[in-house]
């Protein structure tokens, strides 16, 4: 009596703490509501596929230059700031390539523009046929950008742009190597392929400053001077897939989904009542705690909810039900044999754990291969399966059996 | 009941199921979504109302894209797919699209290179022929003291069998389906692939472990009476499993949102084929395949 008291207890603390992290605006416990990750697909949002163009990389191995582009657009997509922003590694057949996430984005448009850039900031000589030589100095001697208005510059008017660099020791050194072979010729600056400004050079620069002019607003020079101090892209990247899905279609989907989800659920609840009443009880309270628990490992991993996550969701439900049926059907079979209750119900659990283990071993394998060897969707799919899996091989064996153990002793004190 | 009695009517029922299958697959040749073939998909919901023709001759002059296909998705609300076009095409089309249908709402672009769509199926598949290894690995491992004449390699092997059967049978109905509905291959169908898998070896697991235990418990008795018994014992339960899945997809395919109606229809076949396959096709087979081996020794 006192174990199974025990055990009952520990299932229904067990109930509580996820109850409290599933239904926030309970009592509240914790500091902050804990809540759900929504995917693209259900929250609305911009999926975005860059590949790494890597003929210019030589001999830099293309992972490392992927884990670097990563970093350098988590970067830019910080400074927009758009919340949560998902980027990372992937590849298109045997490409590397940049997946970029970002949930809600309403400014698509600028987020693309800037993120796509690879903002290398070069420098090129003019000869008298205006033919370009591309110099040794470029954006990564840049050791600091500013944007500002310079009046005095003559030929400019009050408000002209300006962008002001600074050189580090080694770029000061270029610079001067530059300006001193040039005086009276043009040098050009460019970023990516836009040419930003020709001017010509008019003496000697040491001291390791420059000055671009001949931007045509403010806020275009503030945006090129937020790409230089943030670095070039080790390697261009080009689009090759978006997905752009509005909030309201999203919402809509979940919405819909959910309501009829639950009225699912609520048949499945139904059914297990009429078909095995008492018993039907328990499972009905077993998957509700089971619900309870997967959604809140959900919540705390996080694990971000997509549709196909949700497949993985209700393949586990499944899976719940389905070791819920087999114990009963197992409990009926051996109560039959006109065995003690007690004993019953300990052969039904016993006899059924290997079909219960098996099957759910097998849907584990696939889960794992499916979530180290797969991206994206499959992945989504694999996560929800294994965790729902674990949860339900747990609620079946030890909360059902909990429930079951400590309502029949309770009968059976209650006859006696 | 006695279902392995007749084991080889349920076995040519299921062979010509396959092959019936694999022609209208091939004869069909199911839509692929742009996930798979790249391309562009644009989905939008007019503010007033307005009749899908209508839609179509104002569209029609605007899009650059070839081959372009506008369905209805819901009231006022269509879907537009076409060949991959650069972003300033899509661009210009968006604005067209603006002017020509004011009070429109854009509720999803997605413009594919065919590249990423193929890399996804590749990894899937791979994924679930190294799964489908280790299953029957782990399944001769878990069989191992089941029979001494039953190899226990069997045991697996038959299981993705039947597994492939499944596959086969419910994508070829999908397919059926699909060309009436309207629905394309997207690549939530290889997710929907994937789940029908799970549920096929978990159901044919839970009959052949009950086979296991009468084998061992009755070993007097020959393969093909184990195999029934161990059918008429799990056959409540494989029904009522089923059906409670299947009841929570069809109030989703009835009920949910539009763009999961494709995954939940392929799912709600798969699964029940998957529970036909349990019972008249996995067992009916081993029976078989075992009386084979012993005929041939």
């Amino acid at each position: 009596m006192k174990k199974s008291l025990t055990s009952f207890l520990l299932v229904v603390a067990i109930t509580v703490l996820a109850g409290i992290v599933v239904f926030p605006k309970g009592p509240n416990f914790v500091s902050r509501e804990i809540k759900m990750h929504l995917g693209l697909d259900l929250q609305g949002g911009v999926q975005i596929v860059y590949e790494i163009d890597d003929s210019g990389i030589g001999d830099r191995p293309i992972a490392q230059v992927q884990s670097e582009t990563i970093d350098m657009i988590r970067r830019r997509v910080d400074s927009l700031g758009v919340s949560e922003p998902q980027i990372s590694g992937t590849k298109i057949g045997n490409k590397f390539g940049i997946l970029v996430e970002l949930p809600g984005a309403k400014e698509v448009e600028q987020a693309k523009s800037t993120i796509g850039k690879t903002a290398q900031l070069k420098f090129y000589e003019l000869d008298e046929n205006g033919n370009e030589k591309l110099t040794d100095l470029t954006g990564s001697d840049v050791t600091k950008a500013q944007a500002g208005t310079d009046s005095n510059q003559a030929g400019f008017s009050a408000t002209s742009p300006i962008i002001f660099l600074e050189f580090s020791k080694e770029g000061a050194d270029k610079f001067q190597e530059i300006t001193k072979r040039n005086i009276g010729k043009p040098i050009m600056t460019k970023l990516d392929d836009d040419v930003v400004n020709v001017a010509t050079v008019q003496t000697e620069i040491s001291g390791g400053e420059a000055q671009i002019t001949g931007i045509e607003t403010l806020k275009e020079a503030k945006e090129t001077v937020k790409l230089i101090n943030e670095g070039a892209l080790p390697a261009p990247i080009n689009l090759v897939s978006e997905n752009q899905i509005g909030a309201s279609l999203g919402r809509d989907a979940v919405e819909k989904s959910l309501v009829a989800g639950l009225i699912g659920l609520i048949l499945v609840a139904v059914f297990m009542l009429i078909y095995y009443r008492g018993l039907g009880v328990v499972a009905v309270v077993a998957l509700f705690i089971y619900t309870l628990i997967v959604v809140s490992l959900f919540k705390l991993i996080p694990v971000t909810m997509t549709l196909a996550g949700i497949a993985g969701f209700i393949f586990s439900v499944g899976a719940a039900v389905d070791a819920n049926i087999l114990i009963f059907e197992r409990f009926k079979e051996e109560k039959q044999k006109n065995q003690l209750i007690t004993q019953a119900l300990e052969n039904g659990f016993t006899r059924s754990w290997p079909s219960i283990r098996d099957s759910n071993i097998a849907s584990l394998i696939t889960a794992f291969i499916l979530f180290y060897m797969s991206t994206g969707l499959v992945k989504g799919f694999a996560l929800t399966l294994a965790i729902g899996i674990f949860v339900s091989l747990f609620t079946s064996i030890y909360v059902t059996r909990t429930i079951l153990r400590f309502f029949i002793k309770v009968k059976k004190d209650e006859s006696v | 009941m006695n279902i392995i009695k007749y084991k080889n009517i349920f076995i040519i029922i299921s062979s010509v199921l396959i092959i019936i299958g694999l022609v209208l697959i091939f004869l069909i040749k199911p839509t692929f979504g742009i996930d798979f073939t790249g391309g562009t998909l644009v989905e939008f919901k007019s503010g007033q109302p307005i009749k899908i023709e209508e839609v179509r001759k104002k569209i029609g002059e605007l899009y650059t894209g070839k081959e372009i296909l506008i369905q209805e998705s819901g009231s006022d609300q269509f879907i537009l797919r076409g060949k991959v076009q650069t972003e300033s095409d899509y661009k210009k089309f968006e604005e067209g699209l603006l002017s020509a249908l004011p009070d429109t709402n854009i509720l999803r672009h997605e413009s594919i290179g065919a590249s990423v769509g193929a890399s996804l199926t590749r990894k899937a598949i791979i994924g679930i022929i190294i799964a489908s290894v280790l299953i029957i690995g782990y399944l001769a491992y878990a069989f191992r003291s089941a029979s001494k004449s039953v190899s226990p390699w069997s045991f697996g092997t038959i299981a993705i069998i039947t597994l492939l059967h499944d596959l086969i049978v419910s994508f070829a109905a999908y397919t059926v389906i699909g060309l009436f509905a309207g629905y394309e291959v997207e690549s939530m169908i290889v997710v929907a692939a994937l789940t029908i898998m799970g549920f096929s070896v978990h159901d044919t697991i839970v009959v052949f472990d009950r086979i296991r235990e009468n084998m061992i418990k009755h070993p007097g008795l020959s393969i093909l009476e184990n195999s029934n018994n161990a059918i008429n014992q799990t056959i409540a339960r494989s029904l009522n499993t089923s059906l409670t899945v299947i009841v929570v997809l069809v109030a989703l395919l009835i009920l949910g949102g539009g763009t999961i109606k494709p995954f939940v229809l392929m799912l709600i076949l798969g699964i029940g084929i998957g529970t036909y396959s349990s019972i008249f096709v996995a067992s009916p087979m081993l029976a078989w395949w075992i009386e084979r081996q012993k005929s041939n020794k």
